[in-house]
């Protein structure tokens, strides 16, 4: 079977260029700045918080954090598009290696873009169309595509290497994979339609979307191969990642992917392509690379003091969910949101606030309790001197005795101080 | 979709096309993969149009736009009087081959391949289409008896 029309985003992250406009515009780049008229147009669909939180538009003044945002994109000339997609596979059982080139597979790489956050958080996107191609071969594809396979051929490598020069020329790589910073695999934005005479031959299409979403061979889901998904976590992935507010389409929403699939002939594509993708998994991509990012930098013991700020910022501008006056958008992004596991990530952040600040409360403790033992030091003496009738200008060895203990106490809880700080 | 499967004796055998020490035909690439990749890729319907001949085997010709190799393999008349004189025999898996030392490589853009009804590589070589080698030394094989190895000086 073939779709009828498919395309994809693989989307990753991009250590942010330190270049201005004019030399995005030298090597090629596009600033991508939203007329008036249309950012209107969406601010009458969503929160004009959310649209500036973004995109860029003309004339529109944003708050100073959202002053980064900026979108380019490089469109690639029609006669470059296609690139034919090969690569090797072992045969598990012996060490026969299988050459495979995917010629039902239609790969057009349209354009490259980048995205640039606050916070100096950068995406980048590679949108190609797929259209007309077998759904088994697009799996295939996609399964090699976004992880930059080392299986890949060197044929494929070099026409990909050729295309994906002008992200190289911003990020400082040569190869394609330099492009995955973070993990082993791009994310997959993907829209699939099948033509709806093939509907029947569908026997199961949560299966088969589940199929799209992981990449996977098609039909392996209810098949006995070592690869299939245990029931168990079908299931579950099944009842809690797919999303379908219409009949016409559903979607699956998982760590590594968003998949829409279709078998309707009216399916408008429009809407997932143009707004779903840019304006809600790209804020789910970046919220996901802010928490990432921040979580990683705590785990290896490296210091961040302007986290609470970021956070705070954060809360501000992106962490939630309402962000239409429209029903749909929000459980999308809610979907996304949990299929990516954001939820989790964020609450590991919280715990970093309340660790610090735990660490800030024992140092106003100790610092409260340096100052007190210096007054116990001095009510002990007072009373000393009182206690024996002695003059306060004199007794110098009990005055010491006193100060030698204040001292030490002194010592001791700076000591208790440093080492809790160490921790 | 092109599947093409290589087993592990016929990866074995295909390094000889790439060790510089061997006698025979020598690709320029470093790998057979590289080589079987770019054959499929600039020649994308032969492969979809590959059927077997009479014998169940499946050969291709295919003429590259630019060298991949040194076919490495003359015919006698094309040697002059001195060198057909220092033709001399070596053995190549147990069997004799006239062999000639030569700095006179032949570049070739041609390759060849060899592969089974199921779609399995037999081999892969660059240069004319040869028979294979005879399997013991009393086997007729008139190609070469009138063919020359050429090993690089």
């Amino acid at each position: 079977m073939n779709t009828q029309n498919s395309c994809a985003f693989f989307v990753g992250t991009i250590k942010t260029p330190r270049l201005c406009s004019r030399k995005f515009k030298k090597a090629g780049w596009q600033k991508v700045i939203l007329s008036q008229e249309n950012y209107q147009k969406l601010c009458s669909q969503y929160y004009q918080s959310h649209i500036d939180a973004m995109v860029e538009a003309e004339g529109q003044k944003r708050p100073r954090f959202l002053h980064d945002i900026h979108h380019y994109e490089y469109s690639i000339p029609e006669s470059e598009q296609q690139v034919l997609i090969s690569g090797s596979k072992m045969n598990g059982q012996s060490n026969e290696k299988e050459l495979v080139l995917l010629d039902n597979y239609h790969l057009k790489i349209i354009k490259l873009h980048l995205y640039l956050f606050p916070l100096k958080i950068s995406l980048f996107s590679i949108e190609v169309d797929d259209s007309n191609s077998d759904i088994n071969e697009l799996t295939q594809a996609h399964f090699w595509l976004s992880s930059l396979h080392p299986n890949l051929s060197s044929a494929t490598k070099q026409s990909l290497n050729t295309l994906l020069n002008p992200l190289f020329v911003l990020m400082g790589g040569k190869d394609v994979s330099d492009l995955i910073r973070n993990g082993n695999k791009l994310k997959i934005y993907q829209v699939i339609q099948l033509p709806e005479e093939n509907a029947s031959e569908i026997i199961d299409e949560d299966a088969l979307l589940y199929e799209i979403g992981t990449s996977s061979a098609v039909g392996i889901v209810h098949s006995n191969d070592y690869n299939a998904p245990s029931e168990s976590y079908y299931e579950s992935i099944r009842k809690k990642n797919i999303i379908s507010t219409f009949q016409q389409w559903k979607a699956l929403a998982l760590v590594d992917s968003f998949t829409v699939m279709t078998t309707k002939q009216e399916f408008n594509s429009w809407p997932f392509i143009n707004h779903y993708y840019p304006l809600i998994y790209l804020r789910c991509i970046f919220e996901d690379a802010f928490c990432f990012s921040r979580n990683n930098v705590y785990r290896l013991n490296k210091d961040n003091r302007n986290l609470a700020m970021e956070i705070n910022k954060m809360e501000k501008y992106y962490f939630y969910g309402n962000i239409s006056y429209n029903f749909q958008p929000p459980i999308i992004y809610e979907t996304m949101a949990r299929g990516l596991g954001i939820a989790k990530e964020r609450r590991e952040l919280s715990s970093q606030i309340k660790e610090k600040e735990e660490k800030n409360s024992t140092l106003v403790l100790a610092t409260v309790s340096v100052f007190a033992a210096f007054s116990i030091a001095f009510d002990l003496y007072s009373i000393l001197i009182a206690a024996q009738g002695v003059p306060k200008d004199s007794v110098p060895i009990q005055a010491q005795v006193i100060l030698v203990v204040a001292v030490w106490a002194i010592i001791f809880l700076l000591i208790v101080i440093i080492s809790r700080k160490r921790i | 979709m092109i599947k093409i499967s290589v087993s592990e004796e016929v990866q074995d055998h295909l390094k000889s096309h790439f060790q510089k020490g061997t006698i025979g035909s020598k690709f320029i690439k470093d790998s057979w993969e590289e080589v079987l990749f770019d054959a499929m890729h600039l020649f994308i319907d032969k492969f979809r149009q590959m059927s077997p001949d009479q014998d169940g085997r499946i050969r291709l010709s295919l003429c590259f736009p630019y060298t991949i190799g040194y076919s490495n393999v003359v015919s006698m008349e094309q040697l002059t009087k001195e060198e057909r004189e220092s033709v001399r025999l070596e053995d190549r898996n147990d069997i004799s081959v006239k062999v000639i030392d030569s700095n006179h490589l032949i570049p070739t853009a041609e390759l060849q391949l060899v592969l089974s009804k199921d779609i399995h590589l037999i081999t892969m070589f660059p240069g004319e289409l040869a028979p294979p080698l005879p399997l013991s030394k009393t086997e007729p094989s008139p190609y070469w008896d009138n063919h020359v190895f050429i090993k690089p000086i």
